[in-house]
């Protein structure tokens, strides 16, 4: 009796040590940074990626995506994803920029969170990413004077001038005639 | 009298037709070169030098790993491109403070006769800087030999990621009074996986009783440091909101490096334990602390 208590209090020990040695890994990636901001003009919309990755672990992950800053011109197309056990996830994030939006820039931050089961400790401790960038603003450049299609329409004028006037004094000829 | 006219008119139509329209079309009748025989037919090594054109590069870090980046160059000699060098295309990426990248850029194909493609390959490792990146890449031709260079920008990505262990934390019976009470299963490790730059932040949430769950041990009784045997003087936790933990860093690096790079320890320590009933105080009701870079 006193071996089996021994055994189960052995067994529950190496449980609860194994439960604590239990590591969280991911992370959230983008391209933009405070230092890179995403480049936009008014009126325009435009698709970046957010990438999701869930390495050094067996067991895939849900995260879930909160916009802290610039949901008015933001939009996700879910709020939550699965990425399997050491694997990455590219998340569409897509950006519409109305063409009286008033601003020159809109900083944009997003939070990340993936939820954490109870470890067996007193405190459990979670994870949470979060990814801040800015959107500059500018209003699209119009195509310059004198620009190559500017310059075949006027090829296209000219041609079909020299065609009218060929006819009108072939036309005046005749009646000449 | 009729004649002349027609003749006029002909000749007026001729003469603004030559004005728009190109010399190469006009070719066909006469049977002379057009400009584009005279470049293919050149088969002396030129005297001119290469022209390089280099679009813009980028890509995310890899977790834990590294990530190959390709971008693909094009190398122009208005001589043709059998003048110009194919083993000499290299690249050079360069950012303050950080490791250069060096390497040849195999010929892939040939896109036009006087321009050939060729491709580069880098890799970059999970905790090098983010942002700009300086991309210089050179070549030579044959006939006229000098180094020629064309440059642009490969832009790396900010990665936000870590790996910590343990994923709990726990104290050893402590009495209701008793002062500077250090966790007994710290520190928790935490590897940067990724290239973000900044502090660690915790969330922490005030402990409940599992017995009685209306009793509880706040938040704010609760301090987390750096650095071991500090962390009792170290910064206090807020119930519900984001702290940054003074004298943290996320300390981008490369982990295998040793010696701590890529690497953080946060102890925690209750410096007064509050006057309330024994019993098991977690955070299984109120939820899971939050640590993050902030």
């Amino acid at each position: 009796m006193r071996k089996v208590n021994l055994l189960l209090f052995a067994s529950l020990s190496l449980l609860a040590v194994m439960l604590l040695g239990i590591v969280s890994s991911a992370g959230v990636g983008s391209l933009y940074t405070k230092d890179n901001p995403l480049k936009m003009t008014y009126g325009q919309t435009k698709t970046i990626d957010l990438l999701l990755t869930n390495k050094g672990v067996s067991e895939g992950k849900t995260f879930e995506i909160e916009i802290k800053q610039g949901s008015d011109i933001l939009s996700i197309e879910k709020t939550s994803y699965f990425v399997n056990a050491e694997s990455e996830l590219n998340v569409p994030l897509t950006f519409f920029v109305p063409e009286d939006y008033g601003k020159p820039s809109q900083a944009i931050e997003l939070s990340v969170k993936s939820g954490t089961p109870d470890q067996g400790g007193m405190v459990t401790l979670g994870t949470a990413w979060t990814t801040t960038f800015n959107v500059e603003l500018s209003v699209a450049e119009e195509m310059p004077e004198g620009s190559d299609a500017e310059g075949g329409i006027l090829i296209y004028v000219l041609i079909i001038a020299i065609i009218i006037l060929t006819l009108i004094v072939l036309f005046v000829m005749k009646r000449k005639k | 009298m009729r004649n002349r006219g027609v003749y006029i008119v002909f000749a007026v139509i001729l003469l603004l037709s030559m004005t728009v329209i190109s010399a190469g079309f006009w070719d066909i009748f006469t049977g002379k070169a057009s400009s584009a025989d005279q470049n293919v037919s050149v088969s002396v090594v030129g005297a001119n030098a290469v022209i390089i054109t280099v679009p813009p590069a980028s890509g995310t870090p890899n977790e834990g790993g590294s990530r190959t980046i390709i971008f693909n160059v094009n190398v122009t000699d208005p001589d043709g491109s059998s003048d110009i060098n194919t083993t000499s295309v290299r690249y050079e990426i360069t950012k303050a403070a950080q490791t250069t990248k060096t390497g040849s850029c195999p010929f892939q194909n040939n896109i036009s006769s006087t321009t050939s493609n060729f491709t580069c390959t880098t890799v970059f490792w999970y905790y090098e800087a983010s942002d700009a990146w300086n991309i210089r890449v050179e070549a030579k031709d044959v006939g006229n030999g000098t180094l020629m260079n064309g440059t642009n920008n490969l832009t790396y990505g900010s990665l936000n990621a870590f790996l910590m262990s343990p994923s709990s934390i726990t104290w050893p019976g402590v009495a209701t009074g008793g002062t500077n009470q250090q966790a007994n299963n710290d520190p928790t490790l935490i590897n940067n996986t990724g290239n973000y730059v900044s502090n660690i932040s915790i969330t922490g949430i005030d402990l409940n009783g599992e017995t009685i769950q209306s009793e509880m041990i706040p938040a704010n009784n609760f301090r987390a440091g750096s650095v071991f045997n500090l962390e009792c003087t170290a910064t206090p936790l807020v119930n519900g909101s984001s702290v940054v933990i003074a004298g943290s860093s996320s300390n981008p690096g490369n982990i295998s490096a040793g010696g701590g790079a890529g690497q953080a320890n946060i102890y925690y320590c209750i410096p007064s334990v509050p006057l309330v009933s024994s019993q098991i105080y977690s955070t299984n009701q109120g939820g899971s602390w939050t640590v993050s870079y902030t």
